[in-house]
């Protein structure tokens, strides 16, 4: 039985959509259409990740060879072919939305990039190109990186050169690294991570103002996120506690309100657990200095029920504040 | 036996369509909001994010209620610490009772899935325990409970659980008491998955009620990826050694080994070459996942190749097979294309790219020591990190 049918003709006999509409609906129907889209883009971006995977280790293993030279030219050719049929498939640059007339010259430029990366990593490694001045090798491709990002139009470069732009300052930023909360290596980094964060929130409002490329500011709101909040939970266990703690409280305001301005659902949700886990924070800081506590240990037990039903309560509330 | 009040259950699922055709650009906005404002619904959790939040305080809550009891229960918890166990999965479902009232009304909220699954895991520990580790009854007793979960709540969760626990009855059983059920095991698990997904295709034509729709989705797709790995090389080869009185360090060679070798091939292209042919998009998916699992079954046994030639060869030869497609099914304007379809949106794509580029080529900061000097900047080396899943 075809329900997607009887729903639409439901919608039309309570008068909901129109005649027109409904025979749009049924017109697409009958194209039958099996849409190979994605998976097939997908496919291109694994090819690509496979295939830069596979040149990175056979560069690693020929160093010191003859082949290696020869690999590192042949690297240069690819680069330079790819960046010249992206540039001028290229759309002309514009400060709002674009994109390439044919989808596949975005994973070009994408592979180009990742070229570039292995190319400065290797001729840095090998032949000391910027010197001991290791910053830069990081930072050239960085650079790179953000130009191409913000006149290609493309988010994947963007979050490269982001975490470009945080190793320069000696931070990785690899959301693997959100699977484990490695809290100690986050600890360590506090005061320049949040500096980070800050930077990005900074350049983004920035950007609203002068429109340039709006779509990005999800991209970079996403990483400010997670860099800010993670350094301050991570630090809310010391001295400086409550120092890291108003930070996040900072954060947290800033980012609800952001995410309502992006109409961005995962920025909120993200938000609110960092916000939430702060909140419990400074309830566990604040109950372990009440000693005389102690007695009502079993009280206690009976409590946090309530408390998560409450927090359940609140949070959906948040949510349909938020859908308005 | 449904938990919920009909109407408004068929509501749900006539909204839902409805954000599919707002998405797909037949209905604009005002529309659907004078269609969600007319028509009652149960309240549901369409964005998975929020999903999994309601789900871990749901979660939260379940365990904190639990704790509280066991307050009480401190005095028999040392004697019969089961039945502990046992009233906590209660919790799980009378909370679920209560979750899905005609007052309340959450389908599919995150909370629900807390307490059932809650409840669930707590029965399993229960059953467990009461049947010192029968795996026959436990997998029973699931499969059971399990069932009535989805039957009553519609709990789509609940029904891969069930299909897990009639797995593990068939496995238990066959193992335990038939001769040579051993040897037979692969066949008997390939013959489940194929009766249970031609079962589940006939009941889903049959299919009077929109509402069963994803349940009867969920057990093909389960059963299709038991029909692969029941017959694949690498799962029979390990566990045959695994299962033995005496497991061996390296698991030895098979009997009939070309025969799994050639399941291992044949079952994803037939997935493949049938999914887009029934237009079933989730078939066309695994026989794709089941192509890279037969790949690394090969890979894993026979070294052909070293992995970095491997690796840029596979890639070559992946962005032929992809760019010829593409190239093929371009000028489609029905059938099999590669022009987008309108109900699916390529955001979601476009976003777990941006998150797979920062975490596979990001680039690292430099170590300082010369001793190490591959930790070293480039995407490239980072990107040889990610050849470990091959």
């Amino acid at each position: 039985m075809d329900f997607q049918q009887n729903n639409v003709q439901e919608l039309l006999d309570k008068q909901l959509i129109s005649e027109s509409q409904f025979n749009q609906i049924n017109a697409y129907k009958k194209l039958n259409v099996f849409s190979l889209h994605n998976e097939l883009l997908a496919l291109i971006y694994i090819s690509m990740s496979v295939f830069t995977a596979g040149i990175g280790i056979l560069i690693y293993k020929n160093i010191d060879t003859i082949g290696h030279q020869i690999l590192l030219l042949l690297l240069f050719v690819a680069i330079v072919v790819s960046f010249y049929f992206s540039y001028k498939n290229a759309p002309n640059f514009k400060k709002t939305y674009t994109e390439f007339e044919n989808p596949l010259y975005s994973y070009l430029i994408l592979f180009c990039i990742i070229l570039t990366c292995t190319f400065i990593g290797c001729l840095q490694f090998q032949y000391n190109t910027f010197g001991n001045n290791y910053g830069l090798a990081t930072l050239v491709p960085t650079i790179l990186a953000f130009v191409a990002a913000y006149y290609f139009d493309n988010k994947s470069i963007l979050s490269i050169a982001i975490t470009g732009a945080a190793a320069t300052i000696g931070i990785a930023v690899n959301p693997k690294l959100l699977l484990d909360f490695d809290t100690l290596r986050f600890a360590a980094l506090g005061i320049s991570a949040i500096s980070l964060g800050v930077a990005f929130i900074i350049w983004n409002l920035y950007c609203q103002k002068i429109n340039l490329k709006k779509h990005f500011s999800f991209v970079f709101s996403s990483f400010a996120v997670h860099l800010i909040s993670i350094a301050c939970i991570s630090n809310s266990f010391d001295g400086y506690w409550f120092f890291y703690l108003m930070i996040l409280g900072g954060s947290t305001y800033h980012f609800l309100g952001e995410s309502h301005f992006q109409k961005s659902v995962s920025l909120f949700v993200f938000t609110i657990v960092y916000g939430f886990i702060g909140i419990n924070i400074l309830l566990f800081h604040f109950f372990e200095n009440l000693t005389f506590l102690d007695q009502f240990l079993e009280l206690f037990f009976l409590i946090i029920p309530v408390y998560f039903i409450l927090s359940i309560v609140g949070f959906i509330k948040l949510l349909k504040n938020f859908k308005k | 036996m449904i938990a919920f009040d009909k109407q408004l259950l068929k509501n749900t699922f006539l909204v839902n369509d409805a954000y599919n055709l707002e998405e797909a650009g037949f209905i604009d906005k005002q529309q659907l909001k004078k269609i969600t404002t007319n028509i009652k619904t149960l309240k549901t959790q369409k964005n998975l994010f929020i999903r999994i939040c309601l789900f871990l305080l749901g979660a939260f809550l379940y365990v904190s209620v639990c704790g509280a009891l066991s307050i009480f229960g401190l005095s028999v918890i040392d004697s019969h610490w089961q039945i502990m166990l046992l009233l906590f999965a209660l919790v799980g479902f009378v909370g679920q009772e209560f979750i899905c009232a005609k007052s309340i009304n959450y389908f599919g909220y995150g909370i629900d899935d807390a307490s059932i699954l809650g409840g669930l895991g707590c029965l399993t520990g229960f059953v467990s325990a009461v049947s010192n580790e029968n795996f026959l009854i436990v997998s029973l007793v699931i499969l059971l409970v399990s069932s009535i979960m989805y039957l009553r709540y519609l709990h789509t969760l609940s029904i891969i659980i069930a299909h897990i626990s009639l797995i593990s009855f068939m496995f238990f059983g066959v193992y335990n008491y038939l001769i040579y059920g051993k040897e037979i095991m692969p066949f008997a698990l390939f013959i489940l998955g194929i009766s249970v997904y031609f079962l589940a295709n006939k009941a889903k034509q049959k299919l009077t009620e929109v509402y069963y729709t994803s349940g009867i989705n969920t057990v093909k797709i389960v059963s299709l990826i038991l029909i692969f790995i029941s017959l694949n090389y690498y799962i029979v080869r390990e566990l045959s050694n695994y299962i033995n009185v005496t497991p061996s360090f390296e698991s030895p060679e098979i009997p009939m080994a070309w025969l799994f070798y050639g399941f291992t091939i044949l079952i994803p292209a037939i997935y493949i070459y049938f999914g887009p042919k029934t237009k079933d998009k989730s078939m066309f998916l695994i026989g794709l996942l089941c192509v890279a699992f037969s790949i690394f079954t090969i890979r894993f046994y026979n070294q052909i190749l070293p992995i970095e030639i491997a690796l840029t060869l596979g890639g070559i030869i992946l962005f032929t097979i992809a760019y010829l497609s593409i190239r093929k099914l371009r000028k489609n304007e029905s059938g099999i294309t590669f022009l987008p379809d309108r109900y699916q949106s390529t955001n979601s794509l476009l976003a777990l790219q941006t998150l797979a580029s920062a975490s596979q080529f990001g680039i690292n900061p430099e170590i300082k020591s010369p001793e190490s000097p591959m930790e070293f900047g480039g995407g490239g080396f980072s990107g040889g990190g990610a050849g470990e899943k091959f």
